[in-house]
Formats: structure tokens, sequence, C-alpha cells
């Protein structure tokens, strides 16, 4: 949810600071240096993918920031990311909502490249489906990951409740009956 | 494979959402039907967000398999599901789930269908027989559906009954009409589903 709550940590690297005014000359003078970060915008949330264009103005906003866990060439075979691995110690529906914990949110930094993706993704939470498509990973790959990553503390599974059986129960259809209702 | 619900088989347990965030949860229907019968469409009249592309791998994966390095060649199926999403209260979010309705797609289907509200089965009354596969499934997994009939290029009213009759369905089963493309018309057949489902379940209680 793009609601505000979260917000990105501050920006350390001191790396690319944006040329918003358009004085290219000047830019190392005035923007470089110790205390650059200060012209660092505060309050971007982190999953937004602007954001990312925002730090990089040469990457064009439609475009994600180069990353190996979302270029999936047919090169690497999918599963070489989980080491071989086709099953997770969770047992996650396509439909299972996942979020970042504090944990992987404090963590970031020293996370593995996929997780780092996943901890990104899902500071809105999403389902293991949505990351699975926003990766371009095959469900059973994003499986795994994410049930690593549950075991690891990084991220949350959020518990589907509601269910008798297979089968969502009363209670649950009638509030989703209403929701369409509402629509 | 075996999928479920969330809960963890074992490892560690589920933890409360981080701090200031309150748990959501999700529910899930799908929309099968034919390739070409508007179900992406569908999917697409009330979803919030452009609808999104995921894929199933069947390899080794599929049949429970742990390792696959020890068949370096082999041939892999791919399917693409396509799906979107619908917020309906602020800590409740519908998935839609369409999917091809063919035999040779079933490894996923379980998937699918395991916890879902029930399904929405597309029809396009030129090619009903694309229907068999999803609804002979259904009923064999005794999920909720309902038949949905894609207005193409306006069918008259009085063929619903015809449809029922060519696909064989039990006269509780509702069979509709619907224009994919339209959100009024898709939220309705959802209603109908889901209202379906409930009267299936009342009923599931009484016997």
């Amino acid at each position: 949810m793009a609601d505000g709550e979260f917000y990105e940590p501050a920006d350390h690297a001191g790396s690319d600071i944006p040329n918003r005014f358009d004085i290219s000359g000047y830019r190392n003078g005035l923007f470089g240096g110790p205390g650059a970060d200060l012209f660092g915008e505060p309050g971007l949330v982190a999953s937004d993918r602007a954001s990312s264009a925002w730090q990089r103005p040469a990457v064009p906003p439609h475009q994600p920031p180069p990353d190996p866990v979302t270029e999936t060439g047919s090169l690497v075979r999918p599963y070489t990311r989980t080491g071989g691995r086709t099953r997770s110690d969770y047992d996650l529906a396509i439909e299972a909502l996942v979020s970042t914990s504090d944990r992987g949110w404090e963590m970031e930094e020293a996370l593995l490249p996929e997780h780092r993706s996943i901890c990104e993704l899902c500071m809105d939470t999403r389902s293991v489906a949505e990351v699975a498509a926003h990766l371009r990973l095959p469900l059973g790959v994003v499986r795994v990951l994410i049930g690593d990553m549950a075991g690891m503390g990084l991220v949350v599974i959020h518990s589907s409740g509601m269910v008798v059986g297979d089968r969502p129960s009363m209670d649950f259809l009638e509030r989703v009956l209403s929701g369409l209702r509402r629509l | 494979m075996v999928f479920g619900g969330s809960n963890p088989r074992g490892g560690a347990p589920q933890q409360p959402p981080p701090s200031g965030r309150k748990a959501t949860t999700s529910a899930k229907i799908v929309v099968a039907g034919g390739f070409g019968v508007g179900k992406t469409t569908l999917v697409g009249s009330v979803s919030e967000i452009v609808p999104l592309t995921t894929e199933a791998v069947m390899t080794d994966a599929s049949i429970g398999h742990d390792d696959l390095s020890a068949t370096p060649n082999k041939t892999t199926t791919t399917v693409a599901m396509d799906f979107g999403r619908l917020s309906l209260d602020s800590d409740l979010i519908l998935y839609l789930f369409g999917t091809p309705g063919q035999h040779r797609f079933w490894f996923m289907w379980d998937d699918l269908v395991r916890g879902a509200i029930g399904a929405v089965v597309l029809v396009d009354t030129r090619r009903l027989a694309d229907a068999f596969a999803a609804i002979d499934f259904f009923d064999d997994r005794r999920l909720p559906y309902i038949v949905a009939i894609n207005r193409f290029e306006g069918v008259l009213h009085h063929r619903v009954n015809d449809v029922r009759e060519a696909l064989t369905i039990d006269q509780s089963v509702p069979v509709v009409t619907c224009d994919a493309r339209n959100r009024e018309s898709t939220k309705q057949i959802l209603i109908t589903l889901v209202e379906h489902a409930m009267r299936q379940q009342r009923t599931a209680v009484r016997v």
C-alpha cells in the first residue's frame, strides 16, 4: 500500500544525486561532497518503482533498475536460484499474502539480491503470484524463495484464516459478497 | 506438488505482521475457459491493476522430485496465467486467476482450486467444447462454479438453456450471459458466483 507508512531508509550511498535543476556543470560542486545526502528527498515510499527511477534520472521510469533477479534470461535455469530445490518448508497458496517484516526491512543491505528484490516488493503486501509476476520468475521458484525468507524472518506470511477444510467459511464469503456489492 | 493454505509445514512459526501494519486476507476466484474466450478481458475489467502474468513451469518440480540437475535435458512446459487484483476492503483482497481450460494444464489446477471461492467458466457459444474439461474438473472437485456466456455478438437469451443442455450441467448451476469487457457485468458475475457458493455450502451443511 502506497499509504506512506513505510519509508525508504536514508540514502547513505551519497551516490547518484539527481540533477533536478539542469545545472550540470555545477553538479559536483553543489551536490557532491560531505552532506550531499541532505539533498536527498525524504519520504519516498521504498517500494515505489518510480523512486528508483528518480534516483537514477538516466533510466526511463518505465524500466525497472537493472537487477539480476529481474533479468530472467533463458541462460539461467530458474531453479538455480533455489539451489535446485523445488519445494519449500512453507505450503504457500498462490494468493497467500506476503509482507516484508521489520527484520527484512532493517537487514535489506545485507541480503542476497533475490531476497532483497522480494523485500522491496513486499513493502506493500502482495501475493506470491504477484511477486512471481513482478520478478518474472516461475511460481515454484518464488515459493521456495519466499519460504526461505519466512524461515529467516525476513517476510511475514499473512494467515489465510476463515477457511473450513479446503473452502472459505460462510462468514468469509459474506465479507467477500458485501465487498463486491460495494464496488 | 502439494500446496494449500499458507500454513507452515515446519520451520518458523507465523509471525504477527510488522508493527503498524494489520494482517490482510486474500480470497481467490478462478476464471476458466478456452483460449481467446475473454478470460483476461474479464479479469481486466474489474482488476485494480493491469492484469499480471505469472508462469508455472511443469518439470520434475510438478511431480515431486527435488533435484532437476539430474535431468538437464528435460523439456519443460510453461503455462502462463493472467491474474488481477481487487481490494474489497482495507484488509481483504480478491484475486482473479484466469487459466486455460485444457486437460494438459491440470497439473496447476489443483493448486488453483485449493481454497478458492469458486470458478467462473467463461464460454463462447461457438466453441462450447472448450468448457468441458473445466466443468468436469470443477464437478469432480466439488468446486462451486457458474457458467458465463460471453456475448461476442449479442447472444439471444433463449440460448442460455440450450447451453445448459449442451454442457449437461446441473440445474442448480447458474448459467448467465455477460460482457467480459464491462466492469458492472463482471461484478455481477462475481456476485452470482459467491451467492452460488454460499447456497451450495448451505445445502451441503443440511445434507
